[in-house]
């Protein structure tokens, strides 16, 4: 049997173990409302009812935001240091920009008044 | 005046010494900010894209600021921009962003080990909070799609 027929029996089985179950119980309350989180602590709901806005709103939210893997969040220690003061660094510096997807950057100046307000 | 640049990839920080570099800088580093395929991550890109095209006549394209992005995730609508330090308090708890260095005089050469260190975090903390606001968003669509479908348990 083809792993796609697979999945797909999984998942009607899984379909029909929730309707014998019965209705899911879903608080009504937003979910962006503080007495949501308790009422949901209450229940032992694991997982909330669709907000109605996309963006990130509650604390919960954010809490499982923070849970996510950190293999993308580089530190430190995982990066070379290249100080570039010469042609041959600055070389291989725009090579590697060249080749990068993403950057961040940031200066320094010496006219303090444009970064003070930072 | 422009007394330092820094830019960081996935796996290097680049940390630029815009004096002898000058020339280079003007001719050059537009091939990396006028390319949209490369996005380039600011913090405060007002300031910088300012500066950039004051000292160096650059141009950027195809930048963004985790400040905004920061405020379309969390709604706010009063638009109040949030500094590196408490963006990285919020997405990147672990990585810890000491502002002390911000005021020292930028144009003294040699640089400290000091003065280096904390530009190099700045950029590579930026990294780390854009490659977080990535997977949250990610994270959120999938929540989203998932209980459009009906297919979250309780």
């Amino acid at each position: 049997m083809s792993r796609k027929k697979e999945n797909s029996l999984a998942y009607h089985k899984a379909q029909q173990i929730l309707r014998l179950q019965g209705p899911v119980s879903r608080p009504q309350e937003d979910p962006c409302n503080k007495d949501f989180a308790s009422h949901a602590k209450q229940k032992n709901l694991s997982l909330l009812k669709a907000p109605q806005i996309h963006p990130l709103r509650d604390e919960w939210e954010l809490k499982q935001c923070h849970l996510l893997p950190t293999e993308h969040t580089t530190c430190l220690n995982d990066t070379t240091l290249i100080f570039v003061n010469n042609k041959v660094q600055w070389d291989v510096m725009m090579e590697k920009l060249a080749q990068a997807s993403t950057i961040s950057f940031d200066l320094e100046g010496s006219d303090k008044d444009s970064f003070l307000g930072e | 005046m422009t007394a330092l640049i820094q830019v960081s990839t996935i796996g290097e920080d680049f940390i630029v010494d815009p004096f002898p570099l000058h020339s280079l800088i003007k001719t050059q580093l537009n091939d990396v900010f006028e390319n949209a395929s490369i996005l380039k991550v600011f913090c405060g890109a007002q300031n910088d894209a300012f500066w950039l095209q004051r000292d160096f006549n650059v141009r950027v394209v195809g930048g963004i600021d985790v400040q905004l992005v920061h405020n379309l995730l969390r709604s706010d609508e009063q638009n109040n921009l949030v500094g590196l330090k408490e963006l990285s308090e919020i997405y990147t708890p672990m990585l810890k962003v000491d502002k002390t260095a911000r005021l020292e005089d930028w144009r003294r050469r040699p640089l400290t080990a000091e003065m280096i260190n904390y530009a190099r975090k700045d950029t590579r903390i930026l990294m780390a909070i854009w490659n977080r606001m990535i997977i949250m968003v990610g994270f959120m669509q999938i929540l989203k799609f998932l209980r459009q479908h009906d297919v979250m348990l309780p």
